[in-house]
């Protein structure tokens, strides 16, 4: 499979750490978005230019989509849903150029994002309800669901993590197949779908984190606004 | 689907520090535009409502500056057009009255000139009339009319009053009996005599008559002695009627 393109390599290794291309990809696509946002946002201005409008778009379309969601606290959830959004939309876009893998196409990388996910909501449920209101919510409406909250909490993060590897795995495992059976043209349009299942699994992930984070905040909030009425 | 813990470790920190840098130099400096822009935005609204209100409050104030300008206006002009009024009735009042003083003096003008017409008429009335008496009796006069007028004045002279004839004698003997008689004719000797007897008897006192003669007279005799003048000539009482009518014009 090393030949095939689909297993994970390891680039090299430091001490008994294997160091695989997945996280070359994602360690240099994190330097190349850092230098690159830092080289555009470094001389902003009050009158905006192209690129300046171009990053103040996609901004406030990611606050705008996340406030849609939760509209109380769009302000501390954008940067981490916003990232997971660039994150992964880079990642599934990077596999077209020849060469590299996206490294949303190892189950490490997602579940390593899953989990990150899975700690978010607890911690903004947490920093923005506080620690005994937050863990409240797991004995909402019955403590007997206790139990079925915690699996679910478990299950949704697997499942997060196995949604975007296996969409990414297999269609890299397509657009391979398909260039060994039918040569150079015929990729095209898988190339295209590539394009789009990179945004809509982008879209997925990011809007899934969102929405769990939100649930978690809202349904307390819910409980107490009811409480007080 | 193998899950390589180190992959998996470094993913989560390599996230981490993509959130960072992204938060860094993504979302902050971005959204500090935009709320800068935002707030720019929001200061000149905010500014723009103060001036609009500012700008309203001012066109109210001016609006109600303008009324009570038109108001002030308007009872000015009421009050100008009630002195308008008031001059020009007084203006006219006054025209009136230089216009009744001006007829007055006109009238009075008008009737001055007719006075002074009518003088002037009858003073060419009288002239001519005393022009056409002279003429007339110039014509008429002779020596007919002188011995009438010798007759008549001697009939006169004797029907004189005391006081008038005491007058006479006083006066004859200021001109110690010295007298002179002019008539338009020679007197006739009986004339004379008889006029020296009539004038002897009123001086008591030899007198000393002088005869001489003025066609001037036309008719008729005047006798002088001293400071008095006696006579009944047509020249004289020709003289008398236009001293007359001269009084009669200067009247």
């Amino acid at each position: 499979m090393q030949e095939s393109g689909l297993d994970i390599g390891i680039v090299f290794h430091v001490g008994s750490f294997e160091i695989t291309d997945t996280v070359v990809t994602s360690f240099g696509i994190t330097v190349l978005l850092g230098v690159v946002f830092w080289f555009l946002t470094r001389a902003l201005t009050r009158t905006p230019g192209r690129i300046q409008t171009v990053l103040e778009a996609v901004v406030s379309t990611i606050e705008d989509a996340v406030a849609s969601v939760a509209p109380d606290h769009a302000k501390q959830l954008t940067p981490f849903i916003g990232s997971l959004w660039i994150f992964i939309l880079i990642s599934n876009l990077i596999g077209l150029i020849p060469g590299l893998h996206s490294p949303t196409r190892d189950f490490s990388a997602t579940a390593g994002l899953a989990v990150m996910v899975f700690f978010a909501v607890h911690w903004f449920g947490i920093r923005i309800l506080g620690f005994k209101a937050y863990l409240r919510h797991f004995i909402r409406p019955s403590p007997l669901l206790v139990p079925f909250n915690i699996i679910s909490e478990i299950s949704r993060t697997i499942a997060l993590s196995v949604r975007l590897f296996g969409n990414m795995m297999s269609l890299e495992m397509t657009a391979l197949l398909i260039l060994m059976v039918a040569g150079f043209l015929a990729p095209v349009p898988v190339l295209m779908l590539h394009i789009v299942e990179a945004l809509v699994q982008a879209y997925i992930f990011g809007i899934l984190a969102l929405v769990y984070i939100a649930s978690g905040l809202q349904s307390q909030q819910i409980h107490e606004q009811k409480n007080k009425e | 689907m193998e899950l390589n813990w180190t992959t998996f470790v470094l993913e989560i920190l390599n996230f981490l520090v993509l959130m960072w840098i992204l938060k860094r130099f993504l979302y902050r400096p971005v959204m500090a535009a935009l709320n800068k822009r935002r707030d720019a935005i929001e200061q000149t609204l905010s500014e723009t409502e103060r001036e609009h209100a500012h700008a309203s409050a001012l066109e109210k104030e001016y609006q109600n500056r303008l009324n009570d300008w038109n108001q002030e206006k308007k009872q000015l002009r009421e009050k100008m057009l009630e002195e308008i009024q008031d001059e020009r009735t007084k203006r006219l009042q006054q025209l009136q009255d230089e216009i009744d003083s001006e007829k007055e003096k006109a009238a009075s003008v008008r009737e001055h000139r007719e006075v002074e017409a009518f003088r002037g008429y009858r003073r060419e009335a009288y002239e001519q009339s005393a022009v056409f008496a002279s003429k007339l009796l110039s014509a008429a006069a002779g020596p007919e009319v002188e011995v009438n007028l010798f007759n008549l004045f001697m009939e006169q002279f004797g029907r004189l009053e005391d006081e008038q004839v005491a007058n006479l004698h006083r006066a004859c003997e200021i001109a110690s009996g010295n007298m002179t008689v002019i008539s338009a004719y020679p007197l006739k000797q009986e004339q004379r005599k008889r006029l020296e007897t009539e004038l002897g008897k009123i001086c008591k006192n030899p007198i000393n008559v002088d005869y001489q003669e003025d066609s001037k007279l036309l008719a008729g005799l005047r006798i002088n002695f001293g400071n008095w003048v006696l006579g009944l000539n047509l020249q004289d009482e020709l003289n008398g009627y236009v001293e007359i009518i001269n009084e009669h014009i200067n009247d």
